[in-house]
């Protein structure tokens, strides 16, 4: 495993990354606060894999923002006082303190993910890498929607779970 | 748009703040949800800063999944070897507790939430009496009949034989009662039980047929029927005056059944303790108190971690 050279990686993709974001049509400081807000967890992230899949980490983890990015938008338009119910969703910080996780706290969510069974982990990783909707996870993997609603709540019951028990250890 | 009821939402999907934040997340993350469900979740997330705080803790959790590998463990070993290199080993040694954590079916007709029981009527003739953390929906068969799915839990049916073809299907099993007849059905993830109290019922899984006699049950399996068998009625349906009865049963099952009736999850540490037989009359209104008075009769020792766990363990 090569070493991941945060200075240089920013150099050679912050343009792409931040123009891969802009093409989603966000507002240019959100592209801005992604693009951010991707290298900082790089930095932040324990178990990096080999540096030769670092571009398409990067673009991973770009995605996953911006995906997170727009479910939040939309959760804000029907919570009626969302700045006050869901503040850190509304804030302008590109980093809100709320969901800077730890290097030892991503670690043990990285051991949790790990853990999950391999049909929860199925269901857990195609609506978080590849943002498919009940319906569709149903299709693919020829179970109800009901089904993969219920493994996704599993799953997020099993990594709640699992980082509360190993941060009491 | 997936077609549901709302009636679920009337009730919270589980007694447990951060159980519902999770459902809450689950449900608004697909995008599928209802202008109901959303006007619920406004609710919901407003009513308490405990909601807010919990719903924010399932947000971080899931914020905190977007930079780490998900890759597919068998195809990646070397990779996984590096990943998990010193990480913690969890303390999950109990298979099975997170058996039955889903606190409802998100899509049922008709649910009752975990310690609540319910009744309700399905149509003319058809009252359902729903047990904590059961869910069911109406559904239609191939001859335009009307019967019931349902889905996972318990659930007592009083058929006054005015629906003829009336029929609950539960894991590939199709129930009827011949006539008039009051029954109860459990379905969990291993299986469940049809329980005749009075009048008849016809049993049929694939191409087996069972009939059922007042004061028989039978277990099935998905894809398996059992013989049907004498039983206990008082026992068996206590559930219904608000009492859970167990006699010599073992304490790991106690321990399940218990877990769909309040908060929380129990684990039962050792295979001599999981056994152990244990008789007991617990009162449904008061199953906060069952624990400690459990550990000290069976000379148990009972570890409470925070609201969500509860460990049982030989003194």
């Amino acid at each position: 495993m090569t070493q991941w050279d945060i200075n240089q990686l920013f150099r050679t993709y912050h343009a792409r990354l931040r123009h891969f974001v802009q093409k989603r049509k966000l507002a240019w400081y959100t592209a801005d606060d992604i693009v951010q807000d991707t290298f900082l967890r790089v930095v932040a992230t324990p178990s990096l894999p080999d540096v030769k899949y670092a571009q398409s980490y990067l673009y991973r983890t770009a995605q996953n923002l911006v995906v997170d990015h727009f479910r939040r938008e939309r959760i804000l338009k029907f919570v009626p006082d969302a700045e006050k119910s869901l503040e850190y969703v509304a804030s302008d910080s590109p980093l809100p303190d709320q969901i800077v996780w730890s290097r030892q706290e991503l670690r043990r969510l990285q051991s949790a993910i790990n853990k999950l069974p391999a049909s929860t982990r199925e269901v857990f990783v195609l609506a978080r890498l590849e943002g498919k909707t009940y319906a569709e996870i149903g299709e693919k993997l020829g179970i109800p929607p009901q089904t993969a609603f219920s493994r996704m709540v599993r799953a997020l019951t099993l990594l709640r779970d699992q980082t509360k028990i190993d941060e009491k250890n | 748009m997936m077609e549901r009821s709302n009636a679920i939402f009337e009730n919270p999907p589980a007694d447990d703040v951060s159980e519902q934040a999770i459902y809450w997340f689950a449900l608004l993350l697909d995008g599928a949800e209802t202008d109901q469900d959303r006007q619920a979740f406004a609710r919901w997330i407003e009513a308490d800063e405990t909601h807010r705080q919990a719903f924010l803790d399932i947000e971080r959790l899931w914020a905190g999944t977007s930079s780490l590998d998900m890759s597919e463990p068998a195809r990646t070993l070397g990779r996984r070897a590096f990943l998990g290199a010193g990480l913690a080993v969890g303390l999950v040694g109990a298979a099975g507790w997170y058996g039955r954590i889903i606190p409802h079916h998100p899509f049922a007709d008709f649910a009752a939430s975990r310690g609540e029981r319910r009744n309700i009527t399905v149509m003319p003739g058809i009252q359902a009496e729903l047990a904590s953390q059961t869910s069911l929906s109406l559904v239609q068969n191939q001859f335009g009949q009307t019967g019931l799915a349902l889905h996972e839990g318990e659930v007592f049916i009083e058929h006054d034989g005015r629906q003829p073809g009336f029929f609950v299907q539960a894991a590939g099993l199709v129930t009827r009662p011949r006539e008039a007849a009051r029954f109860d059905i459990s379905h969990y993830d291993a299986g469940g039980d049809v329980i005749a109290a009075n009048g008849s019922l016809d049993v049929t899984l694939n191409a087996g047929h069972h009939s059922i006699l007042p004061g028989q049950a039978m277990s099935f399996a998905p894809g398996d029927m059992g013989m049907p068998r004498p039983v206990d009625l008082a026992v068996r349906l206590a559930w219904r005056q608000g009492k859970l009865v167990f006699v010599g049963d073992p304490l790991a099952h106690v321990a399940t059944v218990l877990q769909r009736w309040q908060p929380g999850k129990i684990i039962v540490l050792g295979e001599q303790l999981k056994k152990r037989p244990v008789t007991l009359v617990v009162n449904l209104d008061r199953t906060a108190d069952i624990l400690p008075l459990m550990g000290k009769a069976l000379n148990v020792e009972v570890d409470q971690i925070g609201r969500y766990l509860t460990i049982l363990r030989a003194a």
